[in-house]
């Protein structure tokens, strides 16, 4: 909406402007992630009036103005309105910057508020346990205050891999995100990646290797992953260049035919450094903007599950509130109180939906070791209950022989055991 | 040649901004406004509305030009701006100007402060 809203004070710029600047005003209004202020597009619009046109024109581009911003301002509070009934205390704090004197006139508004007020005063009795919002929107605003959001995933979840696919189709997350980091690809791979985001007619043989040579040894074999690329590179299809999803290839770069003994293997060393190295060099320092997804011991704020430094730790060092992590509910994070706690509070059907931790009785909760949960994330992501959190597995049989005999071999030098084979299932037989 | 950049002082602060942005290298839009919040530590938060507004007036007066359309993988087809050497000089004057003036108000504040010391 307030794009539209943009596009139309740029509209109402005298042509000669219009044609010249205004698809690079939209670019900029685009990257910024509709940061871009309405007071200095409509003081440009009354400086172009003023400085190439008669009277009437300036008279017709103020009214328009008045009337455009006037709606915009409606609808805000349609907007606030309705963030106060999800139950948003941001919104709260909005309403009273913008009415310091009192509530606002606007009468629908001033109900919704009024309920809330009511409601929040009943709910120092019974606090809710997390702010909750729609996953996707909520990921979508996260990213206008940080430029990296990075998702702690349990590896191979089926509804995690529905999620990533909806995330990435959604429009404002097309308009908002340059970047998605993964830790399925090493960067190795990098090139063969873009070719094949990029919509290159490749062979599957050749693909494969993106998710087939990383460090960890078969472990991004669940289909999630491939029909997730395979989404991005539809998705891209759409778009126009300048406005194309890149994926970039986080893990450690890794030559596995140089590769014969468990010290060279080691020699790899921590990937965490590789991850935070893409970010930093590949997302921040570009001023982009990138959705990651890690394994969740990669992402906790407060470092590894051995309280080493992980990629989030590492990128903080440097870019200091530059992260925001979102950690995947699953059945090993939580303890009994904490799951109580969301089993409480949600409801299934809403599924996928963001809880915010931070200041909230579910940010309080210590995780199964014993840290209070928003010392480790910013947000818990709530995919559905855990009976339907199941692992998506490649198909039976689908896992040739050769590549099988590699895999044990990489397996033997990671684990010193075949320890892939039981990971893999059906899909060796 | 003696020029008179006179008439083309002082600029106003987002042009100099602007020029100064450029001064470096060729830019487009938005890396021009992320160069001036870099340039003034984020003090200085240029709207692409200012922007755009003053890049039409300072390619009209000849200190900015329009460079060839870039594009690299990483980098989409954009329209760059570049500093002329003319806007070049009118930046330099303008900066010898605020030097001038800097030093005058250093001046005057050390005077007065010596004042009240004594």
């Amino acid at each position: 909406m307030k794009r539209t809203v943009y596009k139309c004070l740029l509209w109402l710029h005298p042509a000669a402007f219009r044609e010249r600047f205004a698809d690079e005003m939209l670019w900029i209004f685009d990257e910024t992630g509709g940061q871009e202020t309405f007071s200095d597009v409509l003081l440009s619009l009354l400086r172009q009036w003023t400085l190439h046109s008669g009277v009437w024109r300036i008279a017709f581009g103020a009214l328009a103005s008045c009337l455009l911003l006037g709606g915009w301002w409606h609808l805000q509070g349609g907007a606030l309105a309705s963030a106060l009934r999800r139950g948003n205390p941001g919104a709260l704090e909005e309403i009273r910057h913008r009415h310091p004197s009192g509530m606002p006139c606007a009468s629908a508004l001033g109900d919704v508020m009024q309920a809330t007020e009511t409601e929040a005063s009943r709910s120092q009795a019974d606090p809710r346990p997390c702010d909750v919002a729609d996953a996707i929107q909520g990921i979508v605003a996260a990213f206008g205050h940080h430029p990296v959001v990075m998702i702690g995933e349990v590896h191979w979840l089926e509804p995690a891999g529905e999620f990533y696919g909806r995330l990435i189709r959604d429009r404002k997350f097309q308009q908002t995100v340059q970047d998605i980091v993964v830790e399925f690809a090493s960067r190795h791979n990098q090139l063969l990646l873009d070719r094949y985001i990029g919509g290159e007619d490749l062979p599957i043989e050749e693909v494969r290797h993106i998710w087939r040579d990383t460090t960890k040894v078969a472990s991004w074999e669940s289909p999630i992953y491939a029909q997730w690329l395979a989404a991005v590179r539809e998705v891209n299809k759409g778009l126009p260049p300048n406005r194309r999803l890149r994926v970039l290839a986080g893990d450690t770069a890794v030559a596995w035919q140089s590769i014969h003994t468990h010290a060279d293997w080691e020699a790899l060393g921590d990937n965490n450094v590789s991850f935070a190295d893409v970010m930093v060099n590949e997302v921040l320092r570009r001023g982009r903007r990138a959705l990651v997804v890690l394994g969740a011991n990669h992402v906790t704020k407060s470092g590894d599950r051995n309280g080493d430094e992980d990629a989030t730790t590492r990128v903080e060092s440097r870019y200091p509130g530059s992260t925001y992590v979102v950690l995947l509910d699953n059945r090993g994070l939580l303890q009994p109180p904490a799951q109580e706690l969301v089993r409480l509070h949600r409801l299934p059907q809403n599924a996928p939906i963001l809880c915010e931790l931070a200041g909230t009785p579910l940010g309080d909760s210590p995780d199964n070791h014993g840290t209070p949960l928003s010392n480790k994330a910013d947000a818990l992501l709530y995919l559905g209950p855990p009976e339907t959190l199941v692992r998506a597995f490649p198909p039976a049989g689908s896992l040739e022989p050769t590549y099988m005999k590699e895999v044990d071999r990489r397996s033997m030098i990671e684990w010193g055991e075949l320890r892939d084979r039981k990971l893999l299932g059906a899909a060796v037989e | 040649m003696n020029e008179d950049l006179s008439v083309m002082l002082p600029l106003s602060p987002a042009a100099l901004h602007i020029l100064l942005a450029l001064a470096g290298e060729d830019r487009h839009g938005y890396g021009i406004i992320k160069e001036v919040a870099r340039q003034s530590e984020g003090h200085y938060k240029l709207g692409s509305g200012t922007l755009y507004d003053n890049l039409q007036k300072l390619m009209d007066r000849g200190l900015v030009k329009e460079a060839t359309v870039r594009s690299s993988k990483e980098d989409p087809p954009r329209r760059y701006y570049r500093l002329t050497e003319f806007g070049r000089r009118v930046l330099e004057a303008d900066l010898v100007r605020l030097k001038t003036v800097l030093r005058e108000a250093r001046l005057h504040l050390r005077a007065a402060e010596s004042g009240k010391a004594s």
